[in-house]
């Protein structure tokens, strides 16, 4: 039997790298909440990070972020370029990674695995929105980063028990999902949803979390979470080590999206997720 | 035409060029057929290969020896996906499709590490 929900419950709540995400995440958000905020306020905290100041000019420059056709120089430009909601999951997505460190040395490569399949679905979701005019397209990059975020909590705080769910993965051939319910009687997505609401994430992204592979028992959040539903798929057929999960017809129809948009999106995925990766999560 | 080793060359064969010495003089004319003779002739010059007619080039044997390796690349790809695939039912149309656009965007990225390679 592996840990039960509520002891890694009370691991998520315990353990300092996770009991809040990033300070300055906490603050962009308190900011973000109060109307007397700025633009040059925000930048103002933003910008006593050195290290994220660089990780955000960055990104915002990178080909795949394409935050604009000119050279993004400074935090206050990037403020007011992108607005508060996209610069706060911005400095999400750029501070997520170094959350999770302390890793076994035999699960170095799967850790590795994880992150550039999450970074692809979180392009993928990007892709997906922008093609449909969703609204907010940035959110959806956070949602398709965050998506299997419940793994790397596995990874970290239960390892052995990962070990184990990798061992019926491959002895049975069944899906993670079902290896997790065999182990642990929940899964992935369980776990991050627990960490979402932790962390206090908007209700859309847990429901992405915690409903993609579900996507028609989404209510709220259903063009949401048949984003990042779709985005997945996308994502692993390009990816060559596990098999395709099959595409909801619903989510599919949901996002009245055409056969014809596939090539396209797949191939833009493709080249963007490359630079995505290298980019967020360069070879150390 | 092309080149091939001595002890590849049978009786019959006819050189595609002339052959000379190390020295540079004529050994053997263009058009001459290959016999015991001649084959004498070349061993004691010392000549390692000749050019005879009606065999590709050792060029063109290495393209042919890419090309199956592409063959086998190509087969690989195929398996790979064959296998990601291999829970889906055929009749879905969009996961077909899906397939079929990986396919080809694995063969091209495959062809482009290849031009970069070789270039």
């Amino acid at each position: 039997m592996g840990m039960d929900k509520d002891t890694l419950w009370y691991k998520i709540k315990k353990m300092n790298s996770l009991s809040t995400l990033p300070e300055i995440y906490d603050r962009v958000s308190d900011m973000i909440n109060d109307p007397k905020t700025s633009a040059a306020n925000l930048a103002s905290v933003i910008s006593r990070d050195e290290t994220l100041v660089a990780k955000l000019l960055r990104v915002a420059n990178s080909p795949f972020y394409k935050a604009s056709p000119e050279k993004v120089t400074s935090i206050t430009f990037a403020v007011a370029l992108l607005g508060f909601n996209a610069t706060k999951n911005l400095v999400l997505s750029v501070s997520i990674f170094d959350l999770f460190h302390t890793f076994e040395e035999s699960l170095k490569l799967t850790v590795r695995g994880f992150w550039k399949h999450s970074i692809t679905c979180a392009v993928a979701s990007k892709i997906i929105a922008q093609s449909i005019r969703y609204k907010n397209p940035e959110e959806m990059f956070v949602s398709g980063l965050l998506h299997d975020i419940g793994k790397i909590v596995e990874i970290q705080y239960m390892p052995e028990d990962f070990k184990k769910i990798i061992n019926v993965i491959n002895s049975k051939e069944i899906s993670m999902k079902d290896a997790e319910e065999e182990v642990l009687k929940y899964s992935h997505t369980d776990v991050g949803k627990m960490l979402g609401v932790h962390w206090n994430l908007s209700p859309r992204i847990i429901d992405c979390v915690r409903l993609h592979h579900i996507p028609d028992k989404a209510i709220d959040s259903l063009t949401e979470v048949s984003i990042v539903h779709t985005a997945n798929v996308l994502s692993h057929s390009l990816e060559l080590d596990y098999k395709v999960p099959i595409l909801n017809e619903k989510a599919w129809e949901i996002l009245n999206l055409k056969i014809d948009m596939l090539e396209p999106m797949l191939k833009q995925l493709k080249k963007e997720s490359i630079e995505a990766i290298a980019v967020l999560f360069p070879k150390k | 035409m092309g080149l091939i080793e001595l002890d590849k060359i049978e009786p019959g064969m006819v050189l595609a060029k002339p052959v000379y010495s190390h020295m540079g003089a004529l050994l053997l004319k263009e058009g001459k057929k290959l016999t015991e003779r001649e084959l004498l002739i070349l061993e004691s010059w010392k000549i390692k290969e000749v050019d005879v007619e009606g065999i590709e080039s050792s060029e063109d044997k290495d393209k042919v020896v890419s090309d199956q390796l592409e063959k086998e690349e190509l087969d690989k790809i195929e398996a790979e996906i064959e296998t990601k695939f291999s829970s889906i039912p055929k009749d879905n149309n969009i996961m077909m499709e899906i397939k079929k656009i990986v396919k080809a965007i694995k063969v091209e990225s495959l062809l482009e590490e290849k031009k970069h390679g070789n270039g």
